[in-house]
């Protein structure tokens, strides 16, 4: 190899050994989100704080009310006979529904033919929950009353669910790709973004360009080492959630191992561009984030399906290299695709990684 | 005559600024040339556009033979360079930095250690090779900052304030490091603010605003301008627009 | 005083002269808003869905268009067996498949009723769970049609077979859009990502080039130099603040209906932690690239368990009882019932007392490590 490729990479890991607190960092994160996603973000919609407007409470309300409370959805906090200004109770109290059941609840439920009527107000605030909410209490609530009069619930048609490629639907399955997809373009732009801006706010970089050692080669003796620093970050996700979360790959490792390569390098080069285009080491800092980090965990189609969003923000989506890593390594690990089936979005990625880096060395101009 | 740096009305503007006007110089191979001014006067201005750093406005230059517009990679191995700044990598070795400079200049191994040795006992940097360049006092950085740029025997040594706020003993042994380079063939082309040092180099030129005032050797600059010192001479030439 | 006022004359001059920094600070706020007010959607659209009909009969179809018509699937052909399903959904041409057996329209009118199955694409659970519920939807509605025709050839009302009439209200977004929920704890984001790295890098940044050093052998004091640092970055704080708003009520039409100086003044408690984790992080960092890293890390920790992204009501109990420290879950939460329940201060005084209490706790550990560290 070009030796003065060479003396830039071990240079290049000098400083990485030497900075122990950011080398921390770096290897601590991805294990620590693991972790975070893992079990404290276990989110499961139970016990979800109700109350309940009863003007006239009777023995079939308050069975209903207790089959509101037993039932994994919902917990009754409370029960009033008058709401007075429901708005009050929602801002006084912070529950996310209230029952009102109509003051002739109980007649009607024994006059056949009269529906007994309950009015469910629904704090929307928070729209994924108020969808789910507003979908299930009409079924919940039949079914509820039904059971309590001993009637069958009449029923139709009834679906079954067969899931494909995460049968225990496991979240580990979910997530540990996604992460893998956020965490590797997050360490690798904010560790390339700031190490030439930095160097040129020294001075050390008007150094090199004196020297004899070209642009492309300062490029490339940067990207290298940090290649490697990424890749053990990838390899901790992967033995974390296969060692504590059991996600086993269905797909070929080797494969996995060329796909995260080939996209840590594009993450690493993109930051690189940043660190060209500024001067100032806070420049840099302001715009890593919401050019790298953002677009990748909004857009990639990790939390947020990309076919619910905005055909622009689509467009965008399929401008960043997050995008397809995702696809190849769910395909990979859940799907158990090949290289058959994955080949477009690698090949789109590796031209992604050789275009940016192009740019940057272009950009990068030795004089001025 | 082959000039180790020659200059022809080499001229740099920033926008409607001329930092740089017309100067014209030239330097012979192995002679140690002064190159003084006023702060702001435009030295490093020009000093960049010799190693390659800044694109000239207009003019042209020739350093180690070559067109400092067009042929810039093939000056790069052949000069050495220090900066007003210091800027070697604080938080690396004495030995690590050494190493770095050597191999970015295209030594090989054998040889890379063998100058590391010569260039460490030449100046005295050879019980600091393990300590970390951010501790060291500043005096001893500057040392670093010359062996750096000298590890590869450049052909021209480009030293900007080299001596900045060494002690006068250290200089002194500075300045007999530069005189033994400049006794074996390399050019060092200097700037510097300490009267006394000027009085080493074979010729000086003055900086004034862009332009180059006077340039001679230091005893001629003394005679034309009756002064006893060479800082008289400085005085005389910047203030009054002496000879 | 007279300290303080120089060292904010001095910072604003500092900051004055870095019209790149100023610029930086107003467009990403911008994009972001942009980008989260639309990108954040749990709203799950456009899902594709690959159909076999193995009934083929009026009722299947029925059935079938019902789903189809839906704006929010999008259909992705008629498959012809269920190995076809399978390898369209392997291809990712379909995220769904519905397979209505042979027997359909037969086993409709049977008490035990019909079945269907619907194969998922489980790699995304979230939005496959959301998208399968909604079809359970249709499927349930369609199937109470038929109930209801059936009952009506027989002369009954379905209100005979279901007791019960519920009438589900939305409250505070109506419309259920996710830009209302999504968008004001932004705020809190961009407030608490400027004023942190800003002010540990404007510090780290003195101390690497020595001015720090400098400025500590003039009668002023370190916390005159901290407190004097701070001041523009609470300015430019309030000011993203207003930013949020102004892009959050104009361009989203997220109703803010709360009162503007209150939830000024909270913002300003808010920072006194936000501004303390930024000095603390500058005092143990050596250089800004070591600051970015730091302060990252923290934010990722804070935001994941300040109920910015998952509600924290759903999440263990060991964990709600961590975010109790956390200071960004008191303001993301004012942040959200000022803007869609249009609370103040007497219904929000705890979580302000609380980032108070986090702040002061912050803000004056941070000003203490400070000047152990210079002096």
């Amino acid at each position: 190899m070009n030796p003065r490729i060479r003396a830039l990479i071990r240079k290049e890991v000098w400083h990485i050994l030497r900075d122990w607190q950011t080398l921390l960092i770096v290897l601590a994160m991805p294990v620590f989100m693991m972790f975070l996603y893992g079990y404290a973000l276990d989110v499961n919609i139970t016990d979800v704080e109700v109350m309940v407007e009863d003007p006239s409470p009777s023995a079939e309300t308050a069975e209903l009310i207790r089959a509101i409370d037993e039932s994994s959805l919902f917990k009754v906090t409370g029960v009033v006979r008058s709401a007075g200004n429901p708005g009050d109770i929602f801002k006084k109290y912070h529950v996310k529904a209230l029952f009102r059941f109509s003051s002739s609840f109980a007649a009607d439920l024994r006059r056949p033919g009269t529906p007994a009527s309950v009015q469910v107000l629904i704090d929307g605030s928070d729209q994924n929950l108020g969808a789910i909410l507003r979908n299930a209490v009409e079924p919940f609530l039949q079914k509820c009353v039904l059971s309590i009069l001993h009637v069958p619930v009449p029923v139709s048609v009834t679906m079954h669910q067969i899931i494909l490629y995460n049968p225990q639907q496991k979240s580990a399955m979910y997530f540990v790709p996604g992460l893998m997809v956020i965490i590797l373009m997050m360490i690798s732009a904010m560790l390339t973004s700031l190490t030439i801006t930095r160097e040129k706010e020294m001075g050390t970089m008007e150094q090199m360009l004196v020297s004899p050692i070209r642009p492309a080669e300062i490029m490339i003796g940067k990207i290298t080492p940090y290649i490697a620093l990424a890749g053990i970050d990838g390899a901790l996700i992967l033995l974390v959630g296969y060692f504590v979360f059991g996600v086993v790959i269905s797909g070929s490792l080797l494969l996995l191992t060329v796909a995260s390569l080939i996209y840590i390098f594009a993450a690493l080069a993109l930051g690189l561009l940043i660190s060209t285009l500024v001067a100032k080491q806070e420049h840099a800092m302001l715009i890593v984030l919401p050019a790298t980090v953002m677009p990748t965990v909004l857009l990639s189609g990790f939390i947020f399906p990309l076919t619910s969003i905005p055909i622009v923000l689509q467009w965008i989506a399929h401008a960043i290299p997050a995008t397809y890593f995702l696809i190849v390594i769910r395909g990979i690990i859940l799907k158990g695709v090949g290289l058959a089936q994955l080949w477009q979005p690698m090949l789109v990625l590796t031209c992604m990684g050789l275009f940016l880096l192009a740019v940057s060395i272009r950009k990068f101009k030795v004089k001025q | 005559m082959n000039y180790s740096i020659e200059t022809n009305d080499l001229t740099k503007k920033f926008g409607s600024y001329t930092a740089v006007d017309h100067i014209n110089v030239s330097v012979k191979q192995g002679e140690i040339f002064g190159f003084l001014g006023a702060n702001g006067a435009g030295k490093t201005t020009a000093i960049r556009m010799l190693c390659g750093l800044l694109t000239p406005t207009s003019g042209s230059g020739h350093v180690a033979g070559f067109d400092i517009m067009k042929e810039t990679s093939k000056i790069r191995s052949r000069i050495g360079y220090m900066s007003q700044k210091f800027s070697l990598y604080p938080d690396l070795a004495v030995r690590e930095n050494l190493r770095l400079y050597g191999s970015l200049y295209g030594l090989d191994k054998n040889d890379l250690e063998r100058r590391i040795t010569e260039m460490s006992v030449q100046l005295g940097l050879v019980d600091l090779l393990p300590r970390i360049t951010g501790s060291l006092p500043w005096g001893w950085q500057q040392r670093l900052s010359l062996a750096c740029a000298n590890l590869h025997k450049p052909q021209i040594l480009f030293l900007d304030e080299p001596t900045g706020s060494v002690d006068p003993l250290s200089r002194r042994n500075f300045w007999e490091l530069i005189q033994s380079l400049s006794e074996e063939g390399t050019t060092i082309f200097v700037t510097t603010h300490h009267m006394d040092e000027a009085e080493y180099c074979h010729r000086i030129s003055i900086m004034i605003n862009g332009k180059i005032a006077a340039i001679d050797s230091p005893q001629a600059l003394k005679d034309q301008n009756r002064c006893d010192t060479l800082l008289d001479a400085f005085l005389a030439i910047v203030e009054g627009g002496g000879r | 005083m007279r300290f303080i006022r120089l060292i904010i004359w001095k910072e604003f001059s500092q900051i004055r002269r870095d019209p790149l920094t100023i610029r930086l600070i107003i467009l990403p706020v911008v994009i972001q808003m942009f980008f989260l007010g639309y990108a954040i959607t749990t709203e799950v659209k456009n899902t594709t869905i690959t159909v076999l009909d193995r009934s083929n009969t009026p009722e299947s179809a029925s059935l079938v268009q019902t789903i189809l018509h839906n704006r929010l699937f999008r259909f992705a052909g008629y498959a012809e067996s269920e190995a076809d399903c399978r390898e369209r959904l392997d291809k990712g041409e379909a995220r769904l498949a519905l397979v209505v057996p042979a027997d359909f329209s037969k086993t409709l009118s049977a008490p035990a009723g019909a079945d269907v199955s619907l194969m998922i694409d489980g790699q995304d659970a979230n939005s496959s769970n959301i998208a399968s519920g909604y079809i359970n939807a249709i499927v349930t509605g369609w199937s109470v049609d038929v109930l209801r025709q059936k009952l009506a050839a027989r002369g009954l009302r379905i209100q005979n077979v279901l007791p019960v009439e519920v009438r589900p209200v939305i409250l505070y977004n109506p419309m259920l859009k996710s830009a209302w929920y999504m968008v004001p704890p932004m705020a809190v984001v961009l407030v608490t990502m400027i004023t942190a790295l800003l002010t540990g890098f404007s510090i780290v940044k003195e101390k690497e080039a020595g001015t720090l050093e400098q400025l500590m052998v003039t009668p002023i004091s370190p916390a005159h130099v901290v407190l004097g640092k701070i001041v523009p970055y609470v300015v430019i704080g309030l000011f993203e603040l207003c930013a949020v708003l102004a892009s959050a009520t104009l361009w989203f039409r997220v109703p803010f209906r709360g009162n503007f100086f209150v939830l000024l003044l909270f913002g300003l408690i808010y920072m006194s932690s936000s501004l303390g984790i930024g000095i603390l992080v500058s005092t143990i960092a050596r250089n800004a690239q070591q600051v970015l890293f730091m302060l990252w890390f923290l934010l990722i920790f804070f935001l994941f368990l300040s109920g910015f992204f998952l509600a924290l009501e759903n999440m263990p109990d060991w964990v709600q009882k961590v975010t109790y420290v956390n200071p960004l879950r008191y303001f993301m939460f004012i942040v959200r019932e000022m803007f869609l329940k249009g609370s103040g201060f007497a219904e929000l005084w705890p979580q302000g007392l609380a980032m108070l209490v986090i702040g002061g706790v912050v803000f004056g550990a941070s000003l203490l490590t400070f000047q152990r560290k210079v002096s």
